[in-house]
């Protein structure tokens, strides 16, 4: 269990208080709550891309290795897979090559990443457009290289902000079984953020609402 | 830490002029009152009645533009192509609109009257445009009610003023601050009649020799330019709602003088320059000059293009910045005259620093502007790329190789291609450092000031011509760029 505590900032309309929380470390923990509630202000604070003073996010000891801090690491040694709203993926490379930018990026070693791109490749079914730039890409297509990208350098958790609110209605299941089905092969945990009730039915073991920028229940 | 340093940098860069204009204040001179308040009088009544006449023409225009998208579709083509002939006249350099209006108006009225049209013509373009868009954010919907109700076109002009005074306003003083710190146009056009502040400064330079007290006139005009743009109001950006149509304005006066700017301009510099050709040749001596100047002219504006270029990539790779953001948008740039003087003020007397600091001070006096054209853009459309790149662990220079350069390349080189063209077309900068004729923008100048205009019209075609070829040089640079980077 990681614990994240006395995240609280004030906005000009309002403001989120959040004293104590805690997020699974195995499984999926989601926060859910309606738009405007603070949602992606919460999300945006977690991953360092907005200053929160004072706010802590404590990850518990493992392998031997102490517990962190991860609120005082810089974004990047926070060791984080994201998969954002707007997805974003990078539109001048490659759908190949904005997966292995993850992987360059955190220095992953070249036998690691062969054997999990083989793994993504196979399980998120991205042959057919692998040589594609991912500006040609459709919504589905892009949204399945950046699940792949977040989870090419090894996450220590996997943060979703509304991963599926750019997909059609028929796409959006398939994308949550397969979500479901990498984020347990790989064992890798995830904080998911949403507003869509049928995303917590399949994907969440924990469900926190958020309200006006407080959380209502855990 | 890098972020921090290349901050300190811009900062530096930035406020140098200003730096050791302070560092000299110990050289300050006495200053003639009448002759300054002279000159004062003259910069703020060409500044105001070109700021007014800007806006009354970009204001007619609109009300052309209108017309022409109600005719043509909103979304044809030929539409972009207007827009861009509407900014052309602001971003040639001035001796394009000098040489128009002093071949299309035989004699041209010197002094103010020419000053103003003059600033009048480089400027209602670019107006135009800015309304266009302030009326299609802010009035579409008001637009649209007031079409449902009958309300008449002079009724509704009556009501848009109450919705945009405060962006009007603050347009005017953006003209005002333009046009109150020019200094090639009143230099060729005041033609002795009218000395600005900004004259005034060159002349204590360049003829009086007079350095005092053109620093003492450079810190009043630098007091002066701090008040306005202190004084300016910023534009709102509140939204008015989403309508689609706009009918009620329009006007085929407006539409006249649309085509006329957009068409006119155009179209009589291609005949003229082209029928003029043959004065090259006819004037002694005029043709093995140019040949002479020609190489320079291509050295020292591609050197512009160059600096701008590392300029414009050294802030994409800290991008982003909001601290830098924040000191470039708020800078008020110098004037040209007070950054010629400036420059003079480093290593005096040694001339062979005399094109490096040309080359320098122009890319810095174009530096602003080229960023809040357009890089601020290009930066900010990165901005979540940057994000993502750095949740994912990237370096910073991981991010600026993998991600920056290939998407920015090509956009920081058609930026350097602009600069390098201004470059080729200034002579102002050029006059006060340089003084000789070293460059074909300076023989222009000489042309034009001995009123050799047919000959000056001649080689404005090739000046034209190298700064297509300095265009065609930044494209094929970004295009190797691009491809090597991928």
């Amino acid at each position: 269990m990681s614990v994240v505590e006395h995240l609280n900032k004030n906005y000009e309309s309002f403001k989120i208080e959040i004293p104590h929380w805690e997020i699974l470390d195995q499984g999926v923990t989601a926060l859910w709550g309606p738009s405007g509630s603070g949602k992606t202000s919460v999300f945006r604070i977690l991953l360092g891309l907005e200053s929160c003073p004072g706010f802590k996010w404590i990850w518990p000891q493992q392998a031997g290795k102490p517990s962190l801090d991860l609120a005082t690491l810089p974004v990047a040694q926070k060791y984080l897979g994201v998969v954002f709203q707007s997805i974003d993926l990078f539109p001048h490379l490659t759908a190949e090559k904005n997966i292995l930018f993850a992987a360059t990026a955190r220095k992953v070693a070249s036998d690691q990443v062969e054997e999990r791109m083989l793994h993504l490749r196979k399980k998120l079914r991205l042959d057919s457009f692998f040589s594609r730039r991912a500006e040609l890409l459709s919504g589905g297509e892009k949204q399945r290289v950046a699940l792949a990208r977040a989870l090419m350098s090894f996450p220590r958790m996997l943060l979703l902000d509304e991963p599926f609110s750019a997909l059609d209605e028929n796409l959006k299941m398939e994308a949550r079984q397969y979500v479901k089905e990498l984020l347990r092969e790989t064992q890798t945990p995830a904080l998911l953020i949403t507003h869509d009730e049928r995303d917590i039915q399949v994907l969440a073991d924990k469900v926190t609402k958020i309200e006006h920028g407080q959380l209502l229940s855990s | 830490m890098a972020q921090r340093a290349n901050f300190f940098f811009f900062l530096i860069f930035l406020l140098f002029p200003y730096a050791i204009l302070i560092f000299k204040l110990n050289s300050l001179g006495s200053i003639s009152m009448d002759e300054t308040l002279w000159a004062l009088k003259n910069s703020l009544l060409q500044a105001s009645l070109s700021a007014v006449g800007s806006l009354l023409l970009g204001f007619s225009m609109t009300l052309g533009f209108f017309s022409l998208q109600r005719a043509l579709g909103p979304k044809h083509r030929l539409l972009k192509l207007f827009q861009f002939l509407l900014l052309l006249p602001t971003f040639l350099p001035p001796l394009f609109i000098l040489l128009i209006l002093l071949s299309m108006l035989n004699p041209f009225p010197l002094g103010i009257p020419g000053v103003v049209l003059a600033h009048v013509l480089i400027n209602a373009g670019l107006v135009c445009l800015v309304l266009k868009t302030l009326v299609e954010k802010k009035l579409r919907v008001l637009l649209e009610e007031s079409f449902i109700y009958g309300i008449s076109q002079v009724q509704f002009l009556g009501m848009a003023w109450g919705v945009l005074r405060r962006d009007l306003l603050s347009l005017f003083s953006f003209v005002f601050i333009l046009c109150f710190s020019s200094f090639s146009i009143p230099l060729i056009l005041g033609a002795g009649k009218v000395s600005t502040l900004e004259i005034l400064i060159y002349e204590k330079i360049r003829i009086s020799g007079n350095w005092g007290e053109a620093l003492s006139l450079s810190l009043l005009q630098i007091g002066l330019l701090f008040l306005l743009s202190i004084f300016s109001p910023p534009v709102r950006n509140q939204l008015f709602g989403r309508g689609q149509e706009i009918h009620l304005l329009g006007s085929f006066s407006g539409l006249i003088f649309l085509m006329l700017y957009c068409l006119g301009l155009p179209a009589f510099f291609l005949f003229m320059s082209l029928s003029s050709w043959g004065e090259v040749f006819r004037i002694p001596g005029l043709w093995e000059l140019c040949l002479e100047v020609i190489p320079l002219s291509l050295v020292l504006a591609i050197s512009v293009g160059l600096l701008v270029l590392g300029l414009l990539l050294l802030i994409a790779y800290n991008s982003p910045d909001r601290k830098l953001h924040r000191l470039i948008q708020g800078m008020v740039s110098p004037s040209t005259a007070l950054l010629g003087l400036s420059l003079l003020f480093f290593y005096p007397g040694d001339p062979s620093w005399n094109l490096g600091r040309w080359v320098f001070g122009f890319s810095y006096l174009i530096f602003a502007s080229l960023y809040r054209w357009s890089w601020d853009q290009e930066l900010s459309g990165l901005e979540n790329q940057i994000y993502v790149a750095e949740t994912l662990g990237a370096s910073r220079s991981l991010i600026f190789r993998e991600i920056l350069f290939p998407q920015l390349i090509e956009p920081a080189c058609r930026i350097a291609a602009v600069a390098s063209l201004w470059a080729l077309g200034d002579f102002a900068l050029g006059k006060i450092l340089i003084g000789k004729t070293l460059t074909l923008s300076l023989v222009i100048e000489s042309l034009m000031a001995s009123y050799r205009i047919q000959a000056a019209l001649s080689l404005l075609a090739l000046l034209f011509l190298m700064g297509s070829f300095c265009y065609l040089l930044f494209w094929s640079l970004a295009y190797v760029s691009r491809r090597t980077s991928q």
